[in-house]
């Protein structure tokens, strides 16, 4: 029961990240900038970020859920 | 997206100064920061077990292990703030104002899906003020500038750009040249 919960509040929080990324990149492509490559490369490290944070709470939900 | 005709030049590309992100910025990281060292902590501090109540209340509570739901939801958060700075950056990023020969443009992301895109051409331009406030602004040389126009006495503002004198004499440069041409 907890962990489904657990587990819903981490689909919520991808859900969330996937779309403010969508839309910064939506803007990013339809509204484009001069100077774009260094947002560009602040968007990749974001995209970094979010996989490396989202994966930790994945990781610790699996041993929970293991343990 | 912005087009800029093939004979229109850019004299400049203009985004708040970056103190303005940094304070924006400083207090987001803070968190984030307290946020890591917090995750840290939880990997080696001792702690208690659920308290009896909780289990009385909730008994299916003892299946999971308090340590691991600590650490998802530390890590979660962090999602969280990384998502808050990088929306900081973003609006910082696209809140852009562009001085051409002809015209001046301003680009706003007011909300993630709320966006402003305005120009106003510089033949229309009566007057334009600079306004520099406060000890930090004076010391970086940044402030305000602001642009009132002609038609439906419409003013367009420049919020807290670095170099307001020189961006100033650029509008008058360009608003003179197109003056010449015609």
């Amino acid at each position: 029961m907890i962990s489904l919960f657990l587990i819903i509040v981490l689909l919520l929080v991808i859900f969330v990240s996937f779309l403010v990324g969508w839309a910064i990149s939506l803007h990013f492509r339809r509204f484009g900038l001069p100077g774009d490559p260094i947002f560009k490369r602040v968007f990749n490290v974001f995209k970094i970020g979010s996989i490396a944070f989202i994966g930790l709470g994945i990781l610790f939900l699996i041993i929970n859920l293991l343990r | 997206m912005i087009t800029i005709d093939p004979d229109e030049k850019i004299h400049l590309t203009t985004r708040r100064h970056r103190y303005v992100l940094l304070r924006l910025l400083v207090p987001e990281a803070l968190i984030f920061l307290a946020l890591i060292i917090l995750m840290i902590l939880l990997f080696f501090i001792r702690l208690p077990a659920w308290p009896d109540w909780l289990i009385d209340f909730f008994p299916a509570i003892i299946l999971v292990k308090l340590r691991y739901v600590l650490l998802f939801l530390v890590a979660l958060f962090l999602q969280f703030f990384w998502l808050i700075i990088f929306l900081t950056i973003t609006n910082y990023y696209f809140d852009c104002w562009i001085i051409t020969d002809r015209r001046t443009i301003h680009t706003e992301l007011r909300a993630l899906f709320s966006r402003i895109f305005s120009s106003v051409s510089h033949d229309k331009i009566q007057d334009i003020t600079v306004d520099i406030h406060g000890i930090f602004p004076t010391v970086l040389r940044f402030g305000n500038l602001k642009i009132q126009t002609a038609g439906g006495f419409r003013e367009f503002i420049f919020q807290e750009i670095p170099e307001p004198y020189k961006a100033k004499d650029i509008i008058l440069q360009a608003q003179r040249g197109l003056n010449q041409k015609k």
